[in-house]
């Protein structure tokens, strides 16, 4: 018995490392320009055609590509078009395949709420009603912020803004406000009441981050909105084998995002991080790829 | 037919309950692709590339 909980154990401990290993070196491809942090410019090559899957702000110096959220805004508020058919179709393929994996494994963002949780600190629980009002949050978001305003609240030009971009985004100040204001003497100059606000809401997420498991994934992020649609029907999904289950109950107490998997493992608020399967004694949770 | 078409080993009739996901995966796939082709075609992705090229004052909170 203590054989196989010390092999369970050091299997949960390399699958979380080998996720994480997934994790940097995702956020290492798509922030590949380090040195950029030192001269505070931003990477200006063909890359930047080019969308990541997870949420990283193109402002950021080290990006090398797009960020979607920003990129669907920037086309919506633009007077040519209302909506962008090119980020769309990109979400919907990487969705159709990946699902809620990109938010697991592949999201910058979600990594550094991840490394701020294992910061030792009292781990607070949403109570479960407010928890399920406020992941609603998050598709308002999508809907408001980044589809409709931005294509309808125009000005005199015809331009609109990146709601979510300007108001919300705590990717954007901490990936690309705050490193290129230290390194730009002109840009501190030009900062005012709106960087005051969103270094506020950024330092309020990243203190939640502390206490909660991904604050902003659960009720915040329109990108994990968008992607959680595709959960149940992505290629890549978890799957659970009632027949071999014996109801133990282990994968919902170490979820991290509190679903019900017993009830339904690829409902919309899993991001597929796979705790449930590394921990299921019996291996009735397996990753399938059909 | 795709279904028989997969592999020699698996020559077994899918349950329905899967075929649909199935179907609806590659419809949504195929319908990514065209749209992707079409913002392209509309030179979306050159708005994009001339918004990230240049540093954003909304994200990083000048305003």
């Amino acid at each position: 018995m203590k054989k196989i909980s010390t092999n369970l154990n050091l299997k949960k401990i390399s699958t979380d490392l080998k996720r994480r290993g997934i994790q940097l070196l995702s956020a290492f491809l798509t922030n590949p320009f380090i040195q950029n942090f030192r001269s505070g410019n931003i990477y200006k090559g063909p890359l930047k055609y080019i969308c990541v899957p997870g949420l990283n702000c193109y402002s950021c110096p080290s990006a090398a590509g797009s960020c979607p959220i920003g990129a669907m805004q920037t086309v919506a508020g633009s007077n040519r078009f209302h909506i962008s058919l090119y980020v769309l179709g990109f979400l919907m393929i990487i969705g159709s395949v990946f699902g809620r994996v990109i938010c697991g494994f592949l999201c910058l963002f979600g990594f550094l709420q991840d490394l701020l949780y294992k910061i030792p600190a009292p781990k607070l629980h949403v109570p479960a009603r407010l928890d399920h009002k406020l992941r609603y949050l998050k598709y308002l978001i999508l809907l408001f912020l980044v589809i409709l305003l931005p294509a309808f609240f125009i000005d005199e030009f015809g331009l609109g803004e990146p709601f979510f971009c300007k108001y919300i985004c705590p990717a954007g100040t901490i990936e690309a406000g705050i490193p290129l204001l230290i390194a730009n003497r002109s840009l501190r100059q030009m900062a005012g009441n709106l960087f005051l606000w969103k270094l506020l809401t950024a330092g309020i997420l990243i203190l939640a981050s502390i206490f909660i498991y991904r604050p902003f994934c659960r009720y915040f992020c329109p990108l994990g909105a968008f992607y959680s649609f595709f959960n149940k029907i992505s290629i890549i999904h978890l799957n659970l084998d009632k027949n071999t289950c014996v109801h133990c109950h282990k994968c919902e107490t170490v979820c991290p995002m509190n679903v019900n998997i017993l009830k339904n493992i690829n409902t919309a608020e899993c991001i597929r991080c796979g705790k449930c399967k590394n921990s299921c004694p019996t291996g009735s949770i397996q990753w399938n790829k059909n | 037919m795709l279904m028989y078409f997969r592999t020699k080993r698996s020559r077994i009739p899918m349950h329905p309950e899967k075929k649909r996901p199935h179907s609806i995966r590659l419809l949504l796939i195929l319908t990514g692709c065209i749209l992707m082709t079409a913002g392209i075609l509309r030179q979306e992705a050159a708005a994009i590339f001339m918004k990230a090229i240049n540093v954003c004052f909304q994200c990083i909170g000048i305003g």
